[in-house]
């Protein structure tokens, strides 16, 4: 009897030693919130080819819209359940990675291997120490329908004036300068950042929303503001019926049929935007200043990811998150996405559009998210975009009672503090 | 039913006691999960609008009354959230109601066509709320807009309020239809025969007749109807919001929801959650109130 | 006023029969052309999921598409990996939610509407201010408290809390109709034997079939179109219900319509058919239960 149990105590023994050799099963658990059918699909293929390699390692990748992330995710964290893998910029996460749930990647191979630039460097940070993994970039200006622009004999526009008369020439033909869909309170918002970011910046101006977040500066201390707005608002008055109805898809579906010259919208958008109508050739550019001067691209790192501190298993993370950023799996990503990669070493044929957003970043005249200390964030954001929504709906709110908007809003959440 | 319980109680003790251990089993399970549940839960939520709350970060210091005195004092955009939820409340009940009656009015005899028109009305509320804001976006901006060459009341100031309350209403329209039908049928013909002896046209039948008996059925579209629009979120949520123009329709679930989860000061949107709680109360209470008077008639 | 009614009588444009037919093709026409007006929305939904996505661009919302393209409704059933286990969850959370509520919710309405004591009255007023409690309100303690017993991230988790929050509104609805059920039949079932839990099974809950149905129908849709609740507590891919599976489709950064709305149209078809089957209690479950103060 006593020999029995011996033996079957040795047999389990040997047993576990066997299976301590096999490589662990691993569930990586991924939260996201890539939300179209393009990227998705990219993403899935990623993962299960990682898999063919890995066969220990299975993902959980969990999709979110963008409202539920922003909740869902303190929920998580707060009751221990945090994800392997989740995306977000730091400065936008701050909390999180204030509560010590990040991992700090500062000095990390992988963010060395990428040799980033200085922005795209800074927006990987928070407090001047690494908190994300990037794999594209994103921007946004004029993406334009070349044959309209042809037929009317027009250029893409250097200067104010230039810009100014290309959208009565267009007018007096009968034809709308642009779509807008001005309902996604997005689109308001990075039309007003890509007027705002360079003024700011190039007054020096780049702790301009960490003070205003915390009080320390009034909006009316920044002219550029006011100034953004004004310009904005000049833009604003070739307007269209459906400014405020159109969501993002039927705004792209209406500058693929024809029916404007213009649209503005971001890099992410030109997939669908062609895929509604492969024969359109489209152009994209910068909007341009009334000082003379060639405006700047707004660069913003997308994509972002972050790694848990409470990982139980961090190395086979850093291991998928090293496949991820090499080179190969980074062009099969932009390729599939016709998103600009960050990743050195990625040599796709892009679209026209992509390229000269592309350029536009490699030209070095650009103003990055990276480059302020911070950008809005949580309920200053919220507040940002449903303002610069107003602004668009409400013909009663001028540049002055824009502002004066703001000022009270931030007020407002100061006070409730 | 008092009586015949009094009765059973005098004739046997033991019976009764049966009974009430039957009932309590019947009721157990319902009431059991409900506290588990609704109940409980929300009594936990109570500590936390004490606390400056965060939960990401631990922090769950006691700080009194300070979320509520700052709700009550410099809250604006919870109160204009009331506002914009009350507002939507009333468009949505009277909405609903007027096309829930004018519907039962017309359909309210059984008939082949008549049934069939009841089915298909009440069609719309197998949707979700979800889905029925996304039809209705296209509706609006698709085929409203162009027909009527007027903007779309979604990204309109001051109509988008009412673009929402539509929406809900199209998805429920059809059940409060069903309710008026019944108060229809629940009024004896003989009323309506005795008025055409005294003379009375079909108007004066309408409202001398019809619509007071029809004051039950009012009654029970008016409570379920306001429950359901106090707490509106999802159809906002997949339309505008909160905009076109700043916290326009920005709704009381909506602050509570943004406040506890996405802005991080979860102290302060658990107070919100609190006050709301209690203004939903005190309305239904009000409201329900009332109808028990008018009844009463 | 009696002699004026015979006065319009005496000289008609139409005699009285003639004027009853009038008003009655009047009504008939204008019941169709509402009707028609009300569920047009729908035509419209359905409209665009068979358009391709290059026509979207092109045609108006209103014309029909140019063929029957059907490649939406394969995409959604073979591309959106979620939609399959979506389904399964939600058909198994459903009628398990259901399941659960058809049978505590008539035994809890008939204690409340038979019983006279302070504590059953006590317990009514609970279920009905229950409804008024917002689930944003208790969101999070209902994580923590999942999260507690490990039900976080379970369809079992999801299905208690999802059928607690279906209990008051079930309740409401169930007790207007027991209100109306005589009493004296249950008595006499006592008279002859019968345990109250036999006079319950054997007598109430069959008289209250139409209720039932209606409750049936009204809670399984509420169950199967859920998002709020679901969203909150349900995280894997594997545990996701049908509702969350639309994420792919309604992203802020681009919505696929067509493809959105054959989702919405697959998603609809299981409640539209058990609606159509059970239209007929439904009409006459919410007129009987609903009415009675």
């Amino acid at each position: 009897m006593k020999k029995l149990l011996t033996l079957v105590l040795c047999l389990i023994m040997v047993l576990c030693a066997v299976l301590a050799t096999a490589e662990e099963p691993v569930t990586i658990t991924i939260m996201h919130y890539m939300g179209n059918t393009v990227k998705i699909e990219a993403f899935d293929a990623i993962l299960a080819k990682y898999q063919e390699t890995h066969p220990n390692v299975t993902f959980e990748a969990q999709m979110y819209s963008q409202n539920d992330y922003i909740a869902q995710l303190p929920i998580r964290i707060a009751n221990g359940d945090t994800p392997d893998i989740m995306m977000g910029s730091p400065n936008q996460y701050s909390d999180i990675i204030d509560a010590g749930k990040i991992k700090n990647l500062t000095g990390h191979e992988l963010i060395t291997k990428l040799g980033l630039a200085e922005g795209d460097q800074k927006n990987c940070q928070y407090n001047g120490e690494v908190y994300a993994l990037p794999l594209d970039f994103k921007t946004y200006g004029v993406i334009y329908n070349k044959a309209i622009f042809e037929k009317y004999g027009l250029t893409e526009p250097k200067t104010q004036g230039e810009f100014d008369a290309l959208c009565k020439v267009l007018k007096d033909n009968g034809v709308d300068p642009f779509i807008r869909n001005n309902s996604n309170v997005t689109y308001p918002d990075i039309e007003m950042r890509a007027i705002l970011w360079p003024l700011l910046l190039e007054n020096g101006n780049a702790d301009a929303f960490e003070k205003l977040m915390n009080g320390e500066a009034q909006f009316t201390d920044y002219p550029e503001f006011a100034k953004a707005f004004e310009l904005w608002g000049r833009r604003l008055a070739f307007n269209r019926i459906d400014d405020m109805s159109n969501d993002t898809t039927m705004a792209r579906q209406k500058i693929a049929a024809g029916e404007a010259a213009m649209i503005y919208d971001g890099t992410w958008a030109f997939a669908q935007i062609q895929g509604f109508n492969p024969e359109v050739e489209y152009g994209m550019f910068v909007m341009p200043r009334d000082d003379g001067k060639e405006n700047a691209w707004c660069i913003q790192l997308d994509q972002l990811f972050m790694v848990s501190n409470e990982s139980k298993h961090e190395e086979a993370v850093m291991e998928f998150m090293a496949y991820l950023l090499s080179p190969e799996t980074a062009g099969f990503w932009s390729a599939q996405t016709l998103s600009p990669s960050v990743v050195p070493g990625v040599e796709t044929e892009m679209p026209e559009v992509i390229m000269a957003a592309c350029k536009g970043k490699e030209s070095g005249n650009i103003a990055h998210e990276g480059a302020f200390t911070t950008w809005l964030k949580s309920e200053y954001l919220t507040a940002w975009r449903q303002i610069t929504q107003t602004f668009c709906a409400d013909e009663t709110v001028g540049v002055e009672e824009a502002v004066q908007l703001l000022q009270d809003t931030f007020d407002e959440i100061n006070a409730s503090k | 039913m008092a009586n015949s319980s009094r009765d059973l109680r005098r004739a046997s003790g033991s019976l009764y006691r049966t009974r009430t251990m039957t009932y309590a089993c019947f009721l157990a399970p319902a009431l059991i999960l409900y506290l588990l549940v609704v109940i409980i839960p929300f009594f936990q939520g109570i500590p936390y609008s004490f606390t400056n709350w965060q939960p990401v970060k631990g922090v769950k210091d006691f700080v009194g009354f300070k979320n509520y005195i700052n709700l009550f004092t410099k809250g604006k955009v919870f109160w204009k959230s009331v506002r914009n939820t009350f507002e939507f409340t009333v468009i949505y009940i009277l909405i609903s109601n007027a096309i829930g009656l004018g519907m039962a009015l017309l359909v309210q005899r059984s008939s082949r066509l008549n049934n069939l028109c009841r089915t298909l009305i009440f069609m719309p509320y197998v949707l979700s709320l979800i889905t029925a804001a996304f039809v209705w976006r296209n509706i609006y901006s698709s085929v409203y807009s162009p027909i009527f060459g007027v903007p779309s009341p979604l990204g309109t100031k001051g109509q988008a309020m009412y673009g929402i309350a539509i929406i809900s209403s199209w998805r429920t329209a059809g059940y409060c239809m069903l309710i008026y039908i019944a108060g229809l049928q629940g009024v004896p013909n003989e009323y309506y025969e005795a008025a055409s002896v005294e003379g009375a046209n079909g108007f004066q039948k309408f409202t001398k007749i019809t619509m007071p008996m029809l004051i039950p059925a009012f009654s029970s579209n008016v409570s379920l109807l306001l429950a359901w629009g106090l707490k509106v979120f999802e159809v906002v949520r997949a339309t505008t919001k909160g905009g076109p123009t700043l916290n326009e329709t920005t709704t009381m679930s909506m602050f509570v929801f943004d406040n506890i989860f996405a802005n991080w000061k979860a102290g302060y949107g658990q107070a919100a959650a609190i006050l709301m709680t209690l203004i939903l109360l005190v309305v239904s209470f009000i409201v329900s109130g009332f109808f028990r008077k008018q009844e009463v008639y | 006023m009696a002699q004026s009614a015979v006065d319009t009588r005496k000289k008609p444009l139409l005699n009285y029969t003639q004027k009853k037919k009038l008003i009655n093709y009047v009504r008939i026409a204008l019941v169709v052309i509402i009707t028609l007006l009300y569920v047009s929305p729908l035509y419209i939904s359905f409209n665009y999921s068979f358009k391709t996505p290059q026509e979207l661009g092109t045609s108006s919302a209103m014309a029909l598409p140019k063929s029957l393209y059907l490649g939406n409704y394969v995409d959604v059933l073979t591309k959106n990996r979620d939609f399959v286990t979506g389904f399964t969850n939600s058909l198994i959370t459903t009628v398990c939610i259901v399941g659960i509520l058809m049978v505590i919710t008539p035994m809890a309405s008939y204690v409340l509407v038979r019983s006279t004591s302070k504590w059953s009255t006590f317990a009514y007023y609970i279920f009905m201010t229950g409804i008024l409690i917002p689930f944003q309100c208790i969101m999070y303690p209902a994580y923590v408290n999942l999260k507690a017993v490990g039900l976080i991230d379970t369809l079992p988790g999801y299905i208690l809390v999802r059928t607690g929050f279906l209990i008051g509104t079930s309740i409401m609805i169930l007790t207007a109709f027991v209100k109306t059920v005589p009493v004296e039949l249950e008595e006499a079932a006592n008279i002859d034997g019968a345990s109250i839990f036999q006079a319950f099974w054997m007598i109430v809950f069959p008289l209250m079939k139409p209720i039932n149905v209606t409750v049936l129908v009204i809670n399984t849709l509420n169950a199967w179109n859920d998002y709020t609740v679901a969203v909150s507590l349900l995280q894997s891919s594997s545990k996701r219900t049908l509702p969350l599976a639309q994420l792919l489709y309604t992203s802020e950064s681009g919505i696929e319509i067509n493809l959105a709305f054959a989702f919405f149209g697959l998603c609809m078809l299981p409640v539209l058919i058990l609606y159509l089957f059970t239209q007929r209690y439904i009409v006459s479950g919410i007129m009987s239960g609903s009415v009675k103060g």
